[in-house]
This record gives structure tokens, sequence and C-alpha cells, in this order.
């Protein structure tokens, strides 16, 4: 409960801070965004529209309350209601970002598992200095390479895109849940996921290694469990609470990252979009994008806290 | 018969200052259905030698040489498989750090149906309720099976682990310093329980500690060792009432008596030897009252000095002499007084 | 302090990638200072080759170790130059990032109560803003340009310093050392300065080698979006002509060494860092 309000609590502030963030910076913000070749009319109108024309404290209480009923005003760019364009984009990044931090999580548990229960091995020296590798290039710089190497040397992938031009879908399911989607979506969550993968990978060792290290590992093969149940059951269990831990922080670094890997790829999402809608000075579409991408990272850390608490009975929440 | 056999065992540790003997050519034999006692201070390598049994030793650890035999089966050359069905099955064990033995993440009494499903097969909660029995045994609430670790305190872990090592009826528990964290009393009725439950299924126990006098009541042989070699073998009786070795003398002065009689506790004063660089003489020579340059030139070789009674020390024949001055206070040099405690 | 210093080195020294990190990160800082010697063109001149031709999109060669770009500038002029943005906003943000999340955390941490809350509630929030999306539209809406860029990242990545300050100061405190010091009547800015903070910088050395990688990937970021100040020749924003060429098909000369650049240098970070680290948590040591 306490975690809820305070979830509830940081969205509040998040809000209020975009608030201030398009409107109290130096110059009229709109000004920049606004087009000066549009009809005086027509600018009114946006302002209006924004209601920049009232005092400060009305503003903000507008500004609340049309966030409260989702309403994200109507694009410069597109001049269509902005809650139609950034839904579509919403579920393109959380496709994006859930297949990458799933194999993110899947490797860097398993492998920074692996390289615990065989230390000093150059295996292991190797692994590790593979993973610090790839977290120092930049993303954007390694999608970059990906994209030369794997789409153009050898044509295994498309060079970008979320589906292949020219087609038509019907219907959610027949988008997503195709051979074709899966082939875009592979190259840019697998980069993604190699520029994250440093995080559960060096976290996940650490924290093996000290696990092996306990008195219940022994018990464990003691009571002539086998190998793989002692590592596994016991020691990979435990083991995988710290990185549940850092699970948090690295949404939160992913969905900053989503902003490059979806400009590299092409990837029709929200991060892409925010860059546009920056460039295009569409500002509707630009805030509701940061909101959005704000809750999302709010909501991952409340889900990532509440999964801790399932997975060690020692935690309660008062 | 011998259920266990162990022939000059020898173990070394790799540490960063070189190579530590932990155990130093060690025989001993457990008659099946006998427990024995095996004394020594903290380091003196006890617990590597129960370890060992069960092939628990640390990476860093090596067996150099000697023998292992369970049953008839030689425990070094067992395949993985074979080994893993015997652990538990055959040879339980009681953990020394019992507060941290227990896996944090997963209730008691799954635990505990673990170890027994690994090596049975039968259902959940069939095996649920055996437990249940074995928890009521060792008097534990049988509802606290559903309670995760932290919710235990350091006596209900050690009773935990007692029905846990009991639960398939091994012919051999390792009980290593198995009540340590408690308090005396809880030591004595936790010591009886396990003697009762376990003697009436026949079993042996391994009683490991570094408190003689726990051993008085429960095994019928001990084994005193220091610095990775046996000082002294023989039957509880004669141990307690005639002991021969320097060492053992001081150990006894060191606890509180079995009889209750009010006494004294008199420390022995030093530090064990180091392991890595050792002389060539007797290792205890250094905290010896008794020791001559003899004990520091050249090492005892063990004696029997009476049927099933052995010992190594120089000074053997003036034992009689020495087990009169050793009671006395100012023997032992620094005067460390240790007041008598329950 | 001398013998103390001495000491540091010679356990910084037992980490053999943190001596490399330190020589990656001292090599990096030499060419960035000596840049305008050490480049042998001007970065943004258009270049001809020995007969008359512009030199488009060369290959590497003799004359142009890492080739040239479309428009016919040298890149490893560009490269050496443009370590000096890197180093700038790198070493910049990262003093600002430390000092400000030193202070917040001992703040945090010494004082506890309320102050404790409302800095750590503050923590949180900050936790849950997105950090490049966040600095992309502060840039924008200020203006490119490299204090600009230097805001945007100090402003949000003092948050995990100031986190791992202040747990490191609620131990502390439980320490005798500072109850002594309290008992002798010290005022509460003399403990904090004078007793705390000597314990705790071997710590907030560990996060600004750190936050060092981290504000030089943030600022490659930004201007490899467009939002790096035009006038000036940085990793990031080679990378982004380069991507705006599409030069990756067919120039990797143009893309590898800057990218690679910007990886040696994050990854010196990383190393010293690690180094730091077994300084700052003697604990790590005897693994």
């Amino acid at each position: 409960m306490r975690r809820l309000a305070q979830m509830v609590l940081t969205l509040f502030v998040l809000i209020t801070i975009l608030f201030f963030l398009f409107r109290i910076l130096p110059g009229d913000p709109l000004t920049m965004f606004l087009d000066a070749a549009l009809p005086v009319e027509v600018q009114e109108l946006v302002r209006a529209q924004f209601g920049l024309d009232k005092p400060i404290g009305e503003q903000y209480y507008l500004y609340m309350r049309n966030l409260l009923r989702g309403e994200f005003g109507v694009s410069f760019y597109y001049r269509r209601p902005v809650l139609e364009i950034i839904g579509d984009k919403l579920i393109n990044t959380l496709f994006l970002m859930v297949a990458s931090l799933t194999i993110t999580f899947a490797v860097g548990v398993l492998g920074g598992s692996l390289v615990a229960w065989q230390r000093g091995s150059t295996l292991e020296t190797l692994a590790v200095g593979l993973v610090i590798f790839l977290r120092s290039a930049p993303e954007f710089w390694l999608g970059m390479m990906a994209l030369a190497l794997f789409s153009y040397r050898l044509p295994l992938f498309p060079l970008g895109g979320m589906n292949t031009p020219g087609q038509n879908f019907h219907g959610f399911l027949e988008q997503y849940f195709s051979l074709d989607f899966l082939h875009h979506l592979l190259l840019p969550a697998l980069v993604s996921a190699s520029y994250y993968l440093a995080t559960p990978f060096l976290v996940m060792r650490g924290s093996m290694i000290e696990v092996m290290k306990e008195d219940f590992i022994e018990m464990a093969r003691a009571k002539g469990l086998r190998e793989r149940q002692v590592l596994y059951r016991h020691g990979l269990r435990n083991a995988l609470l710290p990185v549940v831990t850092v699970l948090a922080l690295l949404i939160g670094f992913a969905i900053g990252g989503q902003v490059l890997i979806e400009t590299i790829f092409r990837w029709p999402g929200m991060g892409r979009e925010m860059v546009l809608a920056v460039q295009r000075n569409d500002y509707p579409v630009a805030q509701a994008a940061f909101f959005l991408m704000g809750v999302t990272v709010t909501f991952l850390n409340f889900l990532a806290d509440l999964l801790y608490g399932y997975l060690d009975p020692r935690v309660t929440y008062d | 018969m011998n259920l266990l056999e162990i022939k000059n065992l020898k173990i070394v540790y790799r540490t960063q200052a070189g190579e530590a003997r932990a155990v130093d050519g060690i025989d001993l034999n457990l008659t099946a259905g006998k427990n024995l006692g095996l004394v020594g201070e903290s380091g003196c390598g006890k617990s590597t030698v129960v370890r060992s049994i069960l092939r628990l030793l640390p990476p860093n650890a090596r067996i150099e040489s000697g023998r292992i035999s369970f049953d008839g089966k030689d425990l070094s050359k067992l395949p993985e498989r074979e080994l893993e069905s015997l652990r538990w099955q055959e040879i339980s064990l009681i953990p020394q750090g019992a507060m941290n033995s227990l896996d944090p993440v997963y209730r008691v009494g799954d635990q505990i149906v673990e170890a027994i499903l690994a090596h049975e097969k039968a259902s959940r909660p069939e095996v649920w309720a055996r437990v249940e029995k074995l928890f009521d045994l060792v008097g534990l609430a049988p509802f606290r099976l559903r309670d995760f670790p932290h919710q235990y305190s350091g006596g209900m872990k050690q009773r935990a682990f007692i029905a846990m090592a009991l639960a398939l009826h091994p012919k051999l528990i390792i009980a290593d310093e198995p009540t340590t964290a408690l308090d005396v009393i809880v030591q004595g009725q936790i010591l009886r329980r396990i003697k009762e439950i376990h003697q009436l299924q026949g079993g042996s126990m391994i009683l490991v500690t570094h408190d003689i006098s726990v051993v008085a009541e429960t095994c019928h042989e001990v084994a005193i060792m220091y610095a990775g070699k046996i000082m002294e073998f023989g039957r509880v009786e004669e141990i307690f009432q005639e002991p021969a070795h320097p060492y053992t003398m001081g150990l006894k002065n060191a606890f509180p008596s079995v009889t209750g009689e009010r006494r004294r506790l008199i420390s022995i004063p030093g530090k064990p030897p180091d392991l890595i660089n050792s002389s060539p003489g007797c290792l205890f020579a250094p905290r010896c009252p008794f020791a001559t340059s003899l004990c520091f030139r050249e090492m005892p070789a063990e004696q029997e000095i009476a049927p099933g009674h052995l010992a190594a020390c120089h000074h053997l024949d003036r034992r009689e002499e020495l087990r009169v001055r050793a009671q006395k206070e100012d023997t032992w040099g620094e005067e460390r007084p240790v007041s008598h405690s329950s | 302090m001398l013998a103390r210093l001495q000491e540091l080195w010679t356990i910084f020294r037992r980490d053999r990638l943190g001596v490399v990190g330190l020589l990656i990160f001292t090599l990096f800082l030499l060419v960035a200072l000596f840049a305008p010697y050490l480049a042998p063109y001007d970065p943004m001149e258009s270049l001809y080759r020995p007969d008359g031709s512009f030199a488009r999109q060369d290959p590497p060669s003799w004359r142009h170790p890492f080739g040239t770009t479309r428009m016919g500038r040298d890149v490893l002029s560009q490269v050496i130059i443009g370590s000096r943005v890197a180093l700038l906003v790198g070493l910049t943000s990262a003093f600002i990032t430390t000092f400000i999340g030193t202070n917040i955390g001992l703040i945090a941490g010494y004082y506890g109560g309320w102050i404790d809350d409302l800095l750590m509630r503050l923590t949180d929030i900050v936790y849950g803003i997105p950090f490049l999306p966040f600095a992309i539209i502060l840039v924008a809406i200020l203006g490119p340009g490299l204090t600009n860029t230097i805001i945007a990242i100090v402003l949000i990545s003092w948050r995990t310093t100031a986190r791992v300050i202040r747990s490191q100061v609620l131990t502390l405190k439980q320490r005798t050392f500072i109850e002594a010091a309290r008992l002798t009547g010290a005022s509460n800015l003399r403990i904090i300065y004078r007793h705390l903070v000597p314990n705790v910088l071997p710590l907030s050395l560990v996060y600004t080698a750190l936050n060092l990688g981290w504000a030089i990937m943030t600022e490659a970021s930004i201007s490899f979006l467009g939002y790096g100040d035009p006038r000036l020749v940085s990793w990031g924003s080679i990378l982004f002509s380069a991507y705006v060429a599409q030069a990756v098909y067919d120039a990797w000369w143009w893309v590898g060494p800057p990218g690679l650049a910007i990886t040696l240098l994050v990854m010196s970070g990383f190393f010293i860092s690690r180094a730091v680290e077994e300084i700052a948590n003697p604990r790590l040591r005897e693994r």
C-alpha cells in the first residue's frame, strides 16, 4: 500500500515537472514550437487550446484535468488526437522493450551463474570482458554496426522498420504475432539486450559467488540432491534476488535506450516518435510521449518491487 | 564389523600463504551402533575430517592420501550418482552453522520434504505427514513446518535439522557442533533427544565438538584431535577417568565437569600451531607444561596403553603423575580464571 | 597524507584492469589537451587528393589513416578534436554530479528524519524520469550547446551517487568516532565535512568514474540525435553525420573510429571505478 501511494506521488511530481518544463523555461516555449508562418488566428487558437492565455494556476488545473482524462490534445503535425498516435507507438515500444529485457535477463542470469560456477576459468575472463565492452559501446553505434553486418553484408535481417512495407493487417493479432514481425523484432531486441547485458550478468555473477559460499548450499549437497538441483533450485533461486533489485534500475535505463534503438532501426515506437516530434516542433506529442515513458518507468519499477517481495519471503510490506 | 574406517587420511588446503595440512594422517574406526566423539579446539581439522566423509570439502581442499570406507564401500572412489544417493540416505549431517544452513527462500517443511523425496518415491502429502510426526518427536509444533527459516529461533532451527537428519533412518549421523549456538540446558536436552531416537533406530553417530564435556553422556568412544592429528583415542570412561595425553587433561580442565563438581575452569594458554610450517616435534609441545627437549625434536608415535586406548606422547609412562599436576591451576602458567557459568 | 596516497596506489595497482583503464584515460586526456597540435588537418576542412580531385569518402591511407568523410573531411582529425568535447562534458558533469550527489547523500543520511524523507522521495522521483528523453527535451527547449547538455546530465545523474552515499553515511553513523565527535561538541557541519567526508570520499570517486562514462555516453547520444552544438566536432556528431549519410554501409572507417573511441573511454571509466571500489570496499579485496 505504501509503495502504491509512493508511486502515485512520484507520478504526480513527474507530471508537475513536465508542466513547468514546457511552460516556465526561458522564452515562451510555444512560440518556439509554433510555426511563425501560421496565421495569427491559428496561433491564438492553439494558445487557447493549451490554455496559455489563462493565469498559471488555472493552466495547471486544466493541464491536470486533461491528463487524468487521457486528453493529450491534438498533434500539430498529424492534426489528429495525440492519444490516437501515441497509443500504437506505446504498444510497439513495449513489445521491443519486453523482448530485449527478457533476452537480457535470461542470458544475464544464466551466463552470470555459469561464469560464477566456473570461477577463474578463461571463459569467465572472456565473458566479463565482452559484457563490459558491450556496455561501454554506445547503443546506437552497436545498432549501426549490427545493421551493417547482419542486414547489409549478410542479409539475414531486414534493414529496419517493424513490418515489411506494403502489407495490410487485419487486426492486432495478425500484425504482432507473425513471423514477419518477429523477423523485424529480433535484431533490435538482440542489440539492445547485448547493451544492457552487463547489469544482470555482473550482478548475477557477484551474487552467485557469494551464494555458493553459503551454508545452505553445502546442506543441499549433503541432502543428496543432484548437483543440478543444488545449483538451480538453491543457488540460482537465491542469487536471483539482487538481480531483481537491479531490474528496476535497468527498466529506467532501457526506456531511455529505446529512443536510440528505435531511431536506428526505424522502429515506430514512442522513443522515435518523441525525437521526431521534437524535431517537428510537435509539442503535444513530445509532451505525451515523455509523460508515458515516465509512467512506464514508474509502473514497471513498482512491479519489480512487488516481484521482489514475492521472491523473498523475508520482505514484508506494511 | 566397522561401519566406518578411515585410514591414514591426509588433507591439505591451498591458501595464499602456502599449503596447510589440516588433517595429517588420521586413523579412525567406528563400530555400527556406537557413537564417536571427535573433540578439539576450532581449526584442529575435525570438521574437515567429517566433511571429507561426505565429500563436501571446499574447492581449495585436496585429499592427499588415505582411504575412507563406509559399509565396505570406498567413499573416495564412489561415482557421483552413487554418492548422491548415499548422502542423507545412509549418512546425514547436522551442520555446524545451523543458523544459515536452511535456505531462506523456502518453507522449512518443504526443505525437509525435499531431502526425503530426493531418495524415496512417495507422494508429497504422505511425506509431509511423516515430517509432521518427526517435528513432534523433536519437540516442534507441526504447524511450524509452514514457516520460513527467518521465523525460527536458533534452537528451533537446530531441532528442525535433527528432524531432517533422522528422517531417512541413516546408518550414521554426523553432528558437527550441533549445539554450540544453544544454552547449556537446551544442549543437554537436544543431545539426549538425538541419542534416544537414533539409537532406537540402531544408527551410529559422530559428534564433533570443541567441548569435551558434551561427549560424556552421548558417546561411547572419543578421539581427541590437535593440529590435524589424533592425540588420544579411547572409550569415553577411560578418556575421562584416565586421560593419558596432557592435551586431553588440559581440555578436561577447560570445560565444566560432567559430574557437576564445582571447580575453577582452567584454559590452555597459547594458540594452535601454524599448519603451514610445522615443526618436527610434537605439535602440542609449545603449549604443553610438561614438554621436554625431546618433545620439540621428535614427533611421538602412537602407543596402545590399554586395549583400545591409544595416545601419542613421549611421557606416557609418567601419566599418573602428570594427571595430578595437570589439575593444579599454576601448572598451566598464565593464570586465566574462567568463572563457572550455568 | 603522502603515505596514505602511496598506500591507496598500492591497492589500486593490484587491479590490472584498473591500471589499464587509467592508462587509456590518461592517453585520451593528453590527446584532448594537445588536440590542435596532434590533428593533421582542420576537422571541418574539405580536403583534396594530391591529383586535385575532391577527397570524397576516401578509404584509410597514409595521408588519411582513418579515411575521409563524404564532405572530404579527415576522420582522424575529427576524432582527435572530438575527444575535447567528450572529456570536457564528461569531467565537468562527473565532478558536478559527484559534488551534488555526495552532499545530498551526506545531508540526508546525517540529519535523518524529515530531511532524509524529503530528499529520498526526491531521489525516487528523479529515478522515475527517463534520462535520455529528458535530456533531449531539455536540450531542445534550452537550445543545443555544451552547457545545456551538462545541465541535463547533472539534473538526473546525481540520483545514484546520492543514494549510495546516504546508505554509506547511515552505516558510518553507527560507528563510535561520529558519536565521539558529537560528544566533544563538534558542530554538525564539522562532523559532516571533517569526519564523514573523508570516509565516503573513496565511494564518491567510484561513482565519479562511473558518471564520467555515463556523461560521455549521454553527450554522444544527444549529439547523435542531432542536438549537439553544430559548431563543435564531437564523437556523437561525427556518428550523426555518418548516420545521416548512411555511411555505415560503404564507409566503415567513418563509423568505426569515433564509436571505438567512445567505447574505450567509457570502458576506462568502468575499469577505474572497479579498482577504486576495491579501495572503498575492503571486503572485495579478499576475493
